[in-house]
């Protein structure tokens, strides 16, 4: 596959700013990006921007209101939701025009300033009965945390899974949290604080949810002949993959946003599928990862990501948590940034918020929770009706 | 005093009494897939789709494949009662070949549930509507017999 450089990456930190507009977070995290790549907004020949669905139609046209505040270059504008896969599909399709040739430089942004709390429905009609997701909420009083919590129940009784597992995950979630300045949680969480903040589905407590927040991270891609130009250190998308469910629909695609689901085969997941994309496109394997940016929504599925990607075989996935392989310093850290639950979730920016860390990481730029010698580096991520997108970093 | 109208939370996905509590949704007439809720078409995308779908009835056992209770009263459109009272939700397998979701209803002990055990389908008040009828939801519990 012809690859694709990195060369410029901002971030807003995680947390909550409703004194803010998702607008002015945009502009100020494309300006970090761009400042980052050495580039002018005159020289990018593309902008891809995440829709903000909490944001109206500006929010839908966020992309075009980024280029009004940036100065109108008369740019093609590509705006795009797949919810937790979002920046992952607006990274995967600057990649496409740029590697097709038809240009050399892209800008990529995904911000959000969302409602606190656990997310319900942007609008509902009770009786709609085309809205699953309404009447998912309506009738099974199921809020994304009751799936989540299914899936954990079901790994307790299938793989033996427990509550400490669960917090175990958080507190070590939590120590890389510390270490990363835009995280939104900064404090490291021992297991009795987690098992004792409250239950919010059984088995899961609330310290152990990903944190619905506001954020935005942008990056700047270009041709690897471009790169050149700007920097003698670009990170290389090896391997971008991205996907949706196949029928019959398991997993994300099921329970996260509907009344039923058909078992597994799981290569129908989404996650999966796009994994092996990205492992294909880059001619590598999970082997060949020295750390991970998974999508720990909650413990339960970060854990099963770790057999999902290939980092340990089925069943496996709490023996390499409890030996502390997905730990900072073990073998294969996972989640250097805090992941979900320490840096936060912020829907439209948090794919590009993994590739933030995968270029920090593979800079040598992150500090504390700096995997050593970090040379190849992976994200994945799946969201509502299973969307999911891939990517296999290297420098 | 005269009792309370009866409604269903949503027309058809279910019997209304004095039917026993049953999920109703379709069948392809070609793959002979099942699906809950009734979908506009057939979704299985190797489905020639020659044949129309038809109503089907769901069986009104099925194994538990996962539960939890949700402590967490959750945001509307839910009728969260007040004070909020924890509520389990189950995950179903149903002989048609698909798992279905659904409430717990409030009574049974949900220390008693155990994966792989015979849950049976059953109709329960989700929650009394401003004109003061009962809206009425499927649910499962362990079944009896």
């Amino acid at each position: 596959m012809t690859e694709l450089a990195i060369i410029g990456i901002g971030i807003h930190p995680w947390g909550k700013f409703p004194e803010m507009s998702v607008h002015q977070l945009n502009l100020e995290v494309a300006q970090m990006a761009l400042k980052d790549a050495n580039m002018e907004w005159t020289d990018i020949q593309a902008l891809f921007a995440g829709q903000d669905p909490w944001a109206g139609i500006q929010g839908m046209l966020s992309g075009n209101v980024l280029a009004q505040d940036l100065g109108l270059t008369g740019i093609p504008v590509t705006n795009n939701y797949n919810a937790c896969a979002t920046g992952g599909y607006a990274l995967r399709a600057a990649h496409l025009y740029i590697t097709s040739g038809l240009i050399d430089t892209a800008l990529v942004v995904g911000g959000s300033i969302s409602p606190k709390g656990a997310f319900g429905t942007t609008q509902y009609n009770e009786f709609d009965e085309t809205d699953l997701d309404s009447q998912r909420f309506r009738i099974l009083g199921s809020a994304n945390f009751t799936g989540f919590a299914m899936a954990a129940q079901s790994r307790m009784h299938l793989y033996g899974l427990t509550e400490e597992d669960l917090a175990l995950q958080k507190v070590k979630a939590s120590k890389f949290g510390s270490l990363n300045p835009n995280s939104r949680y900064q404090k490291v969480y021992t297991a009795e604080e987690v098992l004792n903040s409250p239950m919010v589905a059984y088995p899961v407590h609330l310290y152990e949810v990903c944190a619905t927040s506001d954020g935005c991270a942008a990056v700047v891609v270009c041709s690897t002949d471009v790169a050149k130009k700007y920097t003698t250190k670009p990170v290389i998308i090896a391997g971008i993959g991205a996907s949706n469910p196949q029928y019959p629909v398991p997993g994300m695609g099921g329970f996260g946003s509907d009344f039923s689901e058909v078992p597994p085969p799981n290569e129908n997941d989404a996650g999966i599928k796009s994994t092996r994309q990205a492992y294909e496109q880059a001619g590598i394997g999970p082997e060949d990862l020295d750390f991970a940016c998974v999508y720990d929504l909650t413990g339960a599925m970060e854990i099963q990501w770790y057999e999902d990607i290939g980092l340990c075989k089925e069943g496996e996935a709490e023996k390499l948590l409890r030996e502390g392989a997905t730990s900072l310093g073990g073998r294969i850290p996972v989640c250097p940034d805090g992941g979900c639950t320490s840096l936060g979730e912020c829907i439209p920016a948090q794919a590009l918020s993994q590739t933030y860390e995968a270029v920090t990481q593979l800079r040598g730029d992150a500090g504390a929770r700096q995997v050593a010698g970090a040379k190849v580096g992976f994200s994945v991520n799946s969201g509502k009706l299973g969307n999911s997108s891939a990517i296999v970093y290297k420098r | 005093m005269e009792a309370k109208k009866q409604i269903p939370c949503l027309e058809g996905w279910f019997t209304m009494p004095p039917q026993e509590p049953q999920l109703i949704g379709n069948r392809c007439q070609s793959c002979g897939h099942y699906f809950f809720p009734k979908v506009t078409t057939c979704r299985n995308p190797l489905c020639k789709k020659t044949k129309p779908l038809e109503k089907a009835m769901f069986s009104r056992k099925g194994k538990l494949v996962a539960y939890t209770i949700n402590y967490y009263s959750p945001p509307p459109p839910y009728h969260a009662p007040d004070p909020f009272v924890p509520f389990g939700v189950a995950s179903v397998a149903l002989a048609e070949g698909i798992r279905v979701g659904g409430q717990i209803p409030k009574g049974v002990d949900l220390n008693s549930l155990k994966v792989g055990m015979e849950m049976e389908t059953v109709r329960e008040i989700l929650y009394e509507d401003d004109q003061g009828n009962e809206v009425l939801s499927w649910m499962f519990r362990p079944a009896t017999a």
